[in-house]
């Protein structure tokens, strides 16, 4: 293999290697959670430019966050995380949802709160299992190196579900199939952003070249060092990542789990030329005891 | 990481891992698969397919009662297993889009070209079994290495001299005499 890792690993240009002869640039999203200011303007430009339908109206008690979590029918979702600072022992205080917040040591200033914001969507992967994992063909790589579900296709086997590491796509229930961002398929195909990125008053949400985004991206998180914020890293941009990089990454001010996204995500086909292996070795000694069985039992009934 | 199984008398070197999440939360989505479902799909695929196999050596080892329950019962295997796979999908009417690509990255899709090519044959060979009818049309790799030595006489004249297909893929239409060597015995009154 060159430089084309087609199950894992790096892959420059996925929407070439999936079969379009000529793509446009790959494009993406950069969610500087920095100056995300969890207006949820994003998650409504998506609802209302999609049309997809209510996700459930309960009081979650995860701060302002009612989202929840991304879905079948919630596309952007916004995090929001109170936090106290400096989290006790290096690590983050999630004392709101049970009630029972750890004491802390010493009593603290009142302004000692932080917030941490940040609207997450389907990354988009550069190997997104979801694809190809999907029997059916409906999901497919785009043009402009995205990934996307053809409704009329999907026949809601569900494979896809379990097999995103980042837990984004889902089936939507009384419906049966499939569903997750399109990184708005047809506004890219008109030459226009997304309606998140679109929507987003603080530019939180950036939409660009991939390339131009990881460029800008950087520099992002070298001014927020120089700045004293230490913490801001990217989160997702890494072609070198288990999943061959994001098309959709992140500056995170705190470790990727606070925001629940997983630390090291993996595409399941890494694995894949294994799985066929162990599956092959299972048939042949299952042909071989069967054999085996016969043989022997041949030979008992040439005994008697 | 999920390595931290301790050896006897070893210290872990790096503390277990404590699960953070946003809230608590699961970070990817549980499977939405009925459990009666997709197990039974897997453990009927996998009773029909050993089934199969054990019809194979029974009729090659010339226990014919033996290969026509198992024929039988794996057709009765893999038609609810096939019945159970499509109950399970969200769009049970959409089966069919499974044959509508080939993907070796999709195990689910191995197992729908899989579940369709077998299927029939399963199948075909388990009605072959039970009515007597068209036994040539079996497995053909049963039928080869009995034929080859006994049917060689009543080759036709038209065929090379030399068997134009390796054992296995002969068209049994040149061999009447198989035909009825393997055949099951004819019920009374047949001819």
């Amino acid at each position: 293999m060159t430089d084309r890792h087609l199950l894992s690993g790096p892959e420059p240009d996925p929407a070439r290697d999936a079969g379009h002869p000529d793509p446009p640039e790959r494009v993406g999203f950069f969610t500087d959670t920095s100056v995300c200011i969890g207006c949820k303007a994003c998650e409504v430009a998506c609802k209302e430019w999609n049309a997809i339908p209510e996700d459930g109206m309960p009081l979650s008690g995860m701060s302002y966050d009612n989202t929840q979590g991304l879905g079948a029918s919630t596309w952007r979702h916004v995090a929001f995380i109170e936090q106290k600072v400096p989290a006790p022992d290096g690590r983050t205080e999630l004392s709101l949802i049970d009630g029972t917040p750890t004491a802390p040591e010493q009593p603290q200033a009142p302004d000692d709160m932080r917030w941490l914001m940040s609207s997450d969507v389907c990354k988009h992967c550069t190997h997104a299992a979801c694809l190809d994992v999907c029997p059916t063909g409906s999901l497919f790589r785009t043009e402009f190196g995205t990934v996307v579900v053809q409704e009329d296709i999907c026949n809601g086997c569900g494979y896809c579900v379990p097999a995103c590491p980042y837990g984004v796509i889902e089936q939507r229930q009384h419906d049966g199939r499939a569903f997750k961002c399109t990184m708005c398929y047809d506004r890219l195909g008109a030459g226009q952003e997304p309606a998140c990125a679109k929507a987003c008053p603080t530019e939180s949400i950036q939409f660009g070249p991939l390339d131009e985004l990881r460029e800008r991206a950087a520099l992002r998180v070298g001014q927020l060092h120089e700045q004293g914020v230490e913490q801001a890293h990217l989160y997702g941009h890494d072609p070198h990542d288990g999943v061959g990089g994001d098309g959709a990454f992140f500056l995170l001010l705190d470790k990727p789990e606070v925001y629940g996204l997983p630390p090291d995500p993996v595409v399941a086909t890494r694995d894949l030329p294994a799985m066929w292996k162990h599956a092959g070795t299972a048939a042949l000694s299952l042909a071989g005891s069967i054999a085996l069985a016969f043989v022997l039992a041949g030979r008992t009934k040439e005994g008697r | 990481m999920t390595r931290t199984r301790q050896r006897r008398g070893e210290q872990v070197m790096v503390p277990r891992a404590e699960f953070e999440s946003y809230y608590g939360r699961p970070i990817i989505h549980a499977p939405s698969w009925a459990a009666r479902d997709i197990a039974g799909y897997f453990f009927l695929g996998g009773l029909a397919g050993a089934g199969s196999v054990l019809a194979a050596g029974a009729h090659l080892t010339g226990r014919p009662r033996t290969a026509t329950a198992m024929k039988v019962s794996s057709l009765a295997a893999v038609s609810l297993s096939a019945a159970a796979l499509i109950h399970d999908l969200g769009k049970p009417g959409r089966f069919a889009n499974m044959l509508r690509v080939f993907k070796p990255t999709s195990p689910m899709s191995m197992g729908s070209w899989v579940l369709s090519a077998y299927g029939p044959a399963a199948g075909a060979a388990a009605l072959s079994a039970v009515t007597g009818r068209l036994p040539r049309a079996g497995p053909p790799q049963l039928r080869g290495p009995r034929c080859s030595g006994r049917c060689w006489p009543h080759t036709p004249p038209s065929l090379p001299p030399t068997l134009p297909f390796p054992p296995g893929t002969a068209l049994t239409e040149n061999f009447p005499t198989c035909s009825r060597r393997l055949r099951r015995p004819p019920p009374r009154g047949w001819h």
